[in-house]
């Protein structure tokens, strides 16, 4: 209770999160004679020594390449003749590039910041309000946050014991649902407030949308070989993120023949950046995530849940009530690296499947990351589309309302979470 | 100072583009029947180094995740005030880390990496290695914010 004091109090004083997390540890270990603060700093070191997180850098890596290779520029037209001519136009694109994206870069908030770049102008050229495009792009965010490799879902298996081939596969559908279902949502609104211009744009006949599909097809088999090596043991998910990276390298040298040495360095130099940034989190919370074991605070915390209930699906609400607000009030990364060991002992203790609960933490986390007010997605669109608050959250509740209605039909309906991962890994 | 940047940068590039060939190599190895036992294991020990030198290099281009939502409220003196306590945290922090993993380093040097012979010990290196450099930035940082600041009371 004590650290989280100090660890809230420092992170509200501007210490960077990292820091905070360290120094509440470390200064656990000092106030208790019993742990020496060694063990504090040998924690730090071990957490980086585990292969399963090596996909971190390695996805963050391949989504830098894969913008500098000329996979990013490709997905973007293919996303635009698929979906431009549909009401709320560019709208659309900004969703199908998301479910696209998701296929091949791991960071949702990196995306995000990508796309309101490079669509944020030409959506509010094509007459879709800025708060309006603001929002959309934040919102589909979380598409690329579900379709793998997602980091969340590696960090959630790293932390929970869970399979991160399986966790992968079960983000599929979730992802796809999204997708349609964000479609629909705009859809509706563009049309019931003329919003965009989208009359002169026709439907692209068959044969353009497959000519345009051949041009992108080495982005677009990307995932699939990924699934695939994943699922039939040829590469584990670290391994098939080396692979990834080499890949995204391969296509930009010789089948685009877009990336440059130069390009190659800055992608690199970017990601050292970024790595060291969430990897210096996971480290801290190496000795917290220890402190939490410590104090028994899963145990006692299952053991306290099911003395109130034992219904699967009320404990399921409420650690999703408690992670939407934890989630809108902290950052993404380390709600998932903190809660994970304290939350999945209770669901499993309840016989809820932790693959299940998994996808929904990283939606409902990085919902978080939407809203205000402690949103990291929303002010870097924001920011990036010089757009005010009060505008995009004008024109966000209906994104907002129509992801929460998904998310609820996910947790209501875990086959449709577990049906694919339960169907490919069925033992033949 | 600049010089230590650009070796800091350029030896983070090279151990990442290291462990993706390690980790790459390892799997097509393996996946035509020549296992290479050991690439992992040096796979995770440069990870290390990287994580430490990598959180440098996001320390130098203030890029470490912060939550502003309580300071930016505050008057420029009082957020002036509240981030050198903020680098004092941070210096403490990371003498913590220096000291305690060097102390680390050397509690068993017998311990070797998983199907190596190289030692634990320079895994444990990394941290207070990073934690040193981290230490060396913020110090420059605080200097230079310090100097600043004496300027313009000066003006």
């Amino acid at each position: 209770m004590m650290m989280l004091l100090i660890f809230l109090a420092l992170l509200l004083a501007g210490v960077p999160l990292a820091f905070s997390l360290m120094a509440s540890g470390l200064l656990f270990f000092i106030m208790h004679d019993s742990l020496p603060v060694l063990v504090a700093v040998q924690r730090m070191v071990s957490s980086s020594q585990s292969f399963p997180l090596l996909a971190v850098p390695f996805f963050i890596l391949a989504g830098h390449i894969m913008n500098a290779s000329g996979i990013t520029s490709r997905l973007i037209s293919f996303a635009n003749l698929l979906v431009c001519w549909i009401s709320g136009g560019l709208a659309h694109v900004t969703i199908v590039l998301s479910a696209l994206m998701g296929g091949v870069s791991g960071s949702a908030i990196a995306d995000a910041a990508m796309q309101a770049r490079i669509l944020g102008q030409p959506m509010e050229d094509s007459g879709l309000p800025r708060g309006f495009s603001a929002a959309i792009i934040t919102v589909s965010a979380l598409i690329t946050a579900c379709i793998p490799p997602s980091i969340g879902l590696i960090l959630y298996g790293y932390m929970g014991n869970v399979s991160i081939g399986k966790l992968f596969i079960a983000g599929l559908l979730p992802g796809a649902l999204l997708t349609i279902a964000l479609m629909l949502c705009v859809r509706w609104v563009a049309s019931s407030q003329k919003l965009g211009n989208t009359e002169t744009q026709k439907p692209q006949a068959f044969r353009e949308v497959m000519i345009a599909a051949g041009r992108c097809k080495w982005a677009l088999l990307f995932p699939v070989l990924m699934i695939v090596t994943i699922r039939w043991g040829i590469f584990t998910p670290s391994e098939a993120g080396a692979f990834a990276v080499v890949y995204a390298v391969l296509v930009g040298l010789f089948a685009y023949r877009e990336l440059t040495f130069a390009q190659l360095y800055s992608a690199l130099n970017e990601s050292v950046r970024d790595i060291g940034m969430i990897m210096l989190i996971v480290l801290a919370a190496g000795t917290v995530g220890y402190v939490i074991a410590f104090q028994q605070l899963p145990v006692e915390l299952a053991q306290s849940v099911s003395a109130v209930t034992q219904s699967p699906l009320l404990v399921l609400m409420i650690c999703l009530a408690l992670l939407l607000v934890i989630g809108t009030l902290m950052e993404g990364t380390i709600t998932v690296l903190l809660l994970t060991p304290i939350l999945v002992p209770v669901i499993q203790s309840v016989g809820i499947d932790p693959v299940h609960f998994g996808i929904l933490l990283v939606l409902v986390v990085t919902f978080g990351g939407t809203t205000p007010p402690v949103g990291i997605a929303m002010y870097t669109v924001c920011n990036i589309m010089d757009c005010p608050i009060t505008q995009f959250i004008r024109h966000v509740w209906p994104f907002y309302l129509t992801v929460l209605v998904v998310l609820l039909l996910l947790a209501l309906l875990p086959e449709l979470v577990l049906f694919l991962p339960d169907y490919v890994y069925a033992t033949p | 100072m600049n010089h230590l940047d650009k070796i800091e940068r350029i030896v983070c590039i090279s151990l990442l583009s290291a462990i993706v060939l390690l980790v790459f190599t390892a799997a097509v190895m393996r996946t035509v029947g020549l296992p290479i036992i050991w690439s992992v294991d040096i796979a995770q020990l440069l990870f290390a180094w990287l994580c430490m030198l990598g959180a440098n290099q996001t320390l130098k281009h203030a890029q470490h995740a912060t939550v502003d939502i309580a300071t930016q409220y505050l008057p420029a003196r009082w957020q002036q005030r509240l981030s050198g306590l903020a680098s004092l945290i941070m210096i403490g922090v990371l003498a913590a880390i220096v000291v305690y993993g060097i102390a680390l380093f050397n509690l068993n040097p017998q311990r070797t990496l998983g199907s190596t012979l190289i030692p634990y010990r320079y895994v444990a290196l990394a941290l207070p290695v990073g934690g040193g450099l981290m230490l060396l930035t913020l110090l420059e940082q605080s200097w230079l914010k310090w100097f600043s600041v004496k300027e313009r009371a000066a003006q």
